[in-house]
């Protein structure tokens, strides 16, 4: 058709309309495609490892040596296999958590290099390696013996390395290695623990789980400790991550495509309208209705899918990229990447489908009106909307009044420009939050104001030298099935090493029942409430009355006196299984333990934030560029939709600042309500986020606040990005010559 | 003397093609007076008045209106020179479209030094009750007449009109003509006016006409008609 080779006249003359519409449509699809194919590969990589090497369904540690191992396992119907394993101090703040090697639950995967053959050899894991530029042949010395590297490999049980369980996320100075059943036996020293992987695959662990308990206790066999898989942070945070890459793959790509529909449509509608009275002539003419909608569809599905194969492209590259930095903190062998096709698919096809479906709509809208109407064309264009009638604008200064016609002129423009700021605000913002909550992390006041923190693998009896608090802790979950659980920690009754303050900030002495707010919120309880809790050790259930509520974030906790603790939960009298201290203390070396320091840990988390500023500056160019895009077109479009009052302003003889500011600044309001539209949002959405995590692996973040300076630092980037598209826009308004009101009638 | 224009040329060059549109144009009005220019289409009507108006520049020759060079001066003077004295009437009314009336007089009064109030210009063009309205809900001669109080409201030393009247029928032209002989009187504004109609001459002090951009007749009117009883 002729008329077609309209096409590409329009598009050269209105560049910068779509090649915006392009690039929002790539952004669009490249973190789609990105986000989607690395949440999918991450997840299959998972659970190749996992199912590969057969990850334990539970691990548990006993107060004896269990001697019929084989007879037990076919009692129970699992694979049982006994590790071994101690801390190992390399250096000053080097820890290595050392495991006698598995060959049947738990199997290291060899990464790099070989397994392990004979005596003498060491496999540890990535990051370690990394760390202290460990290469395979490289010495090492544990305690008296030399081992030579012989691969780097990756645990089941320990896909996220931390050092305890309490931890947020591995740091840096601790590493985990496996040694030969033998070389361990020879050190003489370590604990024992159990791991176990039911042969019955259809039927629920946890069920499993609670049976085999019964067995064990049945044998007489006294656990001391039970970990099932679900509930073990170090495995457990891959379904996190899997669950907010899923999110961020539906939610941004899906922001940033309703914007290019919400623009296109806009174009489309225009360019329309504009051209009503050709389309009028055109029908007049003999054009069919259908050869009408194909030409005006062209424009919508070109963008789409020119933006859907580059964003699609693009996004493919980085995912090799991105699962392998992802590994550098997850511990998974990287066997390979593969694309999935669906994925891949829908990534091209859902711009396809929504910019032709809502251009569809909109280009309907417009030539449903018969040829005649079209031909007139006028009345339509310049129909006032509600708003600008009803709007009483009077009592306003000129220049202001002006400035809100001209936004309110068209409604969809001033929807665009909204929620394009909204957008690219909560991009922007979203990075500051986790920003934020990490600062708070570092420099936010401690409830805990002591240096090391001890655990025993054994209770304790001994007095413990000045500087140090004994505690003992449990975990807890409010329901059986409950996966949010909770420290029950005995202290002492005047512990100085924990600080709690209440809601007025009155110190809370710890000779009562106290429970942190997020557990409080949990559990829905308030002060003087009695709430049931369920020990995830046996599942036995206590009743416990809270006497006080502290005023904190810093964990799910209810602190009590260590004695009652032990009486409550029938633990002998006097025992105590870790400590608070200030002071390195003097443990005989045939007691086994951990111990963490808060100051490394501190260092370690800002080692660890790092990498994070990267992808918070990724963040705020995405926002900017979006910014940019968004403000740019609506200024453009109030530039273009101006020529005429431009002109004439030029000729009545408004100076080029009155007519810029008239014009270019009338957007300002908008941008600031689109940015101040943007900061609820975000936190709502990021409140989905946390919801989904505490949900998933109940790991609970203090209610996230955004620091006022980071509203104001994304309050700047957001006005620098309007201030250069109105100096890019400014061109455009210099260039209108006053003939052009001389020539023509405005409209 | 008001407009005193010697010997100005003006041509476009578009390619190699060099029109001479303005062949040294020599024009003389008095304060207070009503010009009048007719001549056929493409003479240079526009693009004389464009000139005088500061809205465009002449090649040589001089310009000078009310004491002030307008050929000479540099565009930012040039922005104020329109600012402070010029009042522009167009063919086609040339309103904003999403700006009420009030409001499309006050995108003049906005800047000017010591407008009139828009009120008073509304009532003096009789639309005062349409004060609120839209301009596309008016019709032409209604617009014509809210451009007309647009163009008074700074109260113009010169107020220029190219074809006022071109759209218009019989009955509103006259009205509009009433209108502009209103202002000459009551303001002492100078008015310079184009036109194809040449029965509206009969109302001007002056008629130039104007051919292939040469002034070919420079008439003082001694039998002026007003407005009222020009018929055609
Ligand atoms: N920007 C331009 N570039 C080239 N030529 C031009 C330009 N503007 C006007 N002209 C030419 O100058 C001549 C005079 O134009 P002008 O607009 O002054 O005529 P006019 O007398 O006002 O005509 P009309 O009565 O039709 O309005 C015309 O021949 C026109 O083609
Ligand atoms: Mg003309």
């Amino acid at each position: 058709m002729v008329i077609n080779k309209r096409v590409k006249r329009i598009l050269l003359e209105n560049k910068a309309q779509y090649i915006g519409s392009i690039v929002l449509i790539i952004l669009s699809c490249f973190v789609f495609t990105l986000m989607s194919q690395f949440a999918g590969n991450f997840e299959r990589l998972a659970s190749e490892f996992q199912d590969g090497y057969v990850q334990e369904d539970a691990a548990f540690r006993v107060d004896q040596s269990i001697d019929n191992l084989q007879e037990l396992e076919s009692a129970a119907n699992a694979v049982i296999e006994e590790g071994k394993t101690f801390d190992y101090k390399t250096s000053e703040g080097k820890t290595l958590r050392i495991f006698s090697q598995n060959d049947r639950v738990n199997i290291p995967a060899i990464v790099e290099g070989k397994e392990l053959s004979g005596s003498g050899g060491i496999l540890i894991n990535p990051a370690f390696a990394a760390e202290n530029n460990y290469k395979i042949g490289d010495e090492l010395r544990i305690l008296d013996k030399s081992f030579t590297i012989a691969g780097i490999m990756a645990l089941p049980n320990y896909i996220y390395p931390l050092q305890s369980e309490e931890m947020m996320m591995p740091l840096p100075g601790f590493g985990i290695a496996v040694i030969s059943k033998a070389d361990f036996a020879s050190f003489n020293q370590g604990s024992n623990f159990y791991a176990v992987k039911y042969n019955d695959a259809d039927h629920n662990p946890r069920a499993q789980s609670a049976e085999f308990r019964g067995l064990l206790e049945s044998r007489g066999i006294n656990i001391l400790q039970w970990t099932n898989v679900e509930d073990n942070k170090r495995v457990n945070i891959v379904d996190a991550e899997v669950d907010i890459l899923n999110l961020v793959s539906k939610g941004v790509p899906t922001g940033i495509l309703l914007l290019a529909i919400i623009l296109i449509g806009n174009l489309i509608g225009r360019m329309i309208n504009r051209e009503s009275t050709i389309i009028g002539a055109l029908y007049a003419l003999g054009y069919r209705r259908k050869e009408l909608y194909r030409h005006y569809l062209i424009f919508p599905l070109l963008i789409a899918i020119i933006g859907g194969v580059i964003g699609t492209i693009l996004g493919t590259f980085p995912v090799r990229f991105m699962v392998s930095f992802m590994f550098t903190a997850f511990n998974m062998p990287l066997t390979g990447i593969e694309y999935n096709p669906i994925s891949m698919i829908i990534s091209l096809l859902l711009p396809i489908i929504l910019l032709g479906c809502s251009s569809y709509y909109v280009i309907r809208k417009e030539l449903k009106h018969s040829p005649v109407e079209l031909m007139k064309g006028k009345k339509e264009k310049n129909k006032v909307n509600f708003l600008e009638r009803v709007l009483k604008l009077e009592k306003l200064k000129f220049p202001k009044r002006f400035k809100i016609r001209e936004q309110l002129r068209s409604l969809s423009r001033l929807a665009f420009l909204l929620f394009g700021v909204a957008v690219a605000t909560m991009l922007l913002l979203w990075g500051f939050t986790l920003k934020s909550g990490f600062d708070d992390l570092l420099t936010g006041g401690s409830v805990y104001t002591f240096e090391y923190e001890y655990k025993f693998d054994k209770l304790r009896y001994e007095p413990l030298p000045a500087g140090a608090e004994p505690l003992s802790a449990s975990l807890f979950v409010s329901e059986p099935e409950d996966k949010r659980d909770f420290y029950v920690t005995g202290v002492k009754p005047d512990a100085a090493l924990v600080t709690l303050v209440d809601e007025s900030g009155t110190h809370l002495t710890t000779n009562q029942v106290i429970i942190t707010k997020p557990l409080a919120n949990q559990l829905e309880s308030k002060q003087g409430d009695t709430v049931n809790i369920v020990r995830k050790l046996d599942g036995r259930i206590f009743s416990v009355k809270i006497d006080a509520i502290a005023d904190t974030y810093e964990g799910k906790f209810i602190f009590m006196p260590l004695a009652d603790f032990n009486q409550k939960f029938e633990m002998p009298e006097g025992s105590y299984i870790g400590a608070f201290s200030n002071v390195l203390l003097n443990i005989p070396g045939n007691q086994s333990y951990s111990v963490v320091s808060l100051d490394e840990k501190l260092a370690a988390i800002r080692e660890v934030m790092a990498p994070m500023q990267s992808m918070i500056s990724g963040l705020a160019t995405m926002a900017f560029i979006i910014g940019m895009i968004v403000i740019y077109l609506v200024t453009s479009m109030i530039v273009e939709e101006n020529k005429g009052t431009i002109s004439l302003m030029k000729i009545f003889g408004y100076r080029k600042k009155e007519i810029n500011s008239l014009i270019l600044n009338s957007s300002t309001i908008v941008v600031v309500i689109g940015y101040i539209i943007g900061i609820p949002l975000t936190l709502s959405a990021i409140g989905v986020l946390v919801q989904s995590m505490e949900n998933s692996v109940g790991l609970s973040l203090p209610p996230l606040k955004i620091n006022l300076l980071y509203i104001l630092i994304g309050f700047i980037v957001v006005m620098i990005s309007y201030e250069l598209s109105k100096l890019m826009c400014r061109k455009k308004v210099n260039a209108v010559s006053m003939s052009d009101a001389l020539k023509s009638g405005m409209e | 003397m008001f407009i005193n224009i010697s010997n100005l040329k003006k041509s476009y060059t578009s390619g190699v093609v060099i029109t001479e549109v303005l062949k040294g144009i020599e024009m003389k009005i008095d304060k207070g007076e009503i010009g009048v220019i007719l001549g056929p289409s493409g003479s240079g009507k526009s693009t004389l008045m464009n000139i005088i108006g500061g809205i465009d520049r002449g090649d040589s020759g001089r310009v000078i209106v009310d004491g002030i060079e307008v050929n000479n001066l540099n565009d930012d003077k040039l922005t104020d020179y329109r600012r402070e004295h010029i009042g522009v009437v167009f063919q086609f009314y040339n309103l904003v479209p999403n700006l009420t009336v009030g409001e499309n007089i006050e995108v003049v009064s906005n800047i000017s030094k010591s407008p009139l109030n828009t009120d008073d210009v509304l009532a003096a063009v009789e639309m005062q009750d349409k004060k609120h309205r839209f301009p596309r809900e008016l019709s032409g001669g209604e617009q014509q007449r809210v451009s007309l109080a647009r163009a008074i409201v700074k109260n113009p030393k010169l107020l220029l009109c190219d074809e006022p009247t071109g759209a218009l029928d019989y009955q509103t032209s006259r009205s509009i003509l009433r209108l502009l002989e209103l202002v000459n009187k009551k303001f002492g504004t100078t008015i310079l006016m184009i036109t194809h109609n040449a029965a509206i001459a009969a109302m001007a002090n002056r008629v130039f006409k104007l051919r292939s951009g040469q002034i070919v007749e420079d008439v003082v009117n001694q039998g002026i008609v007003p407005a009222e009883r020009i018929e055609w």
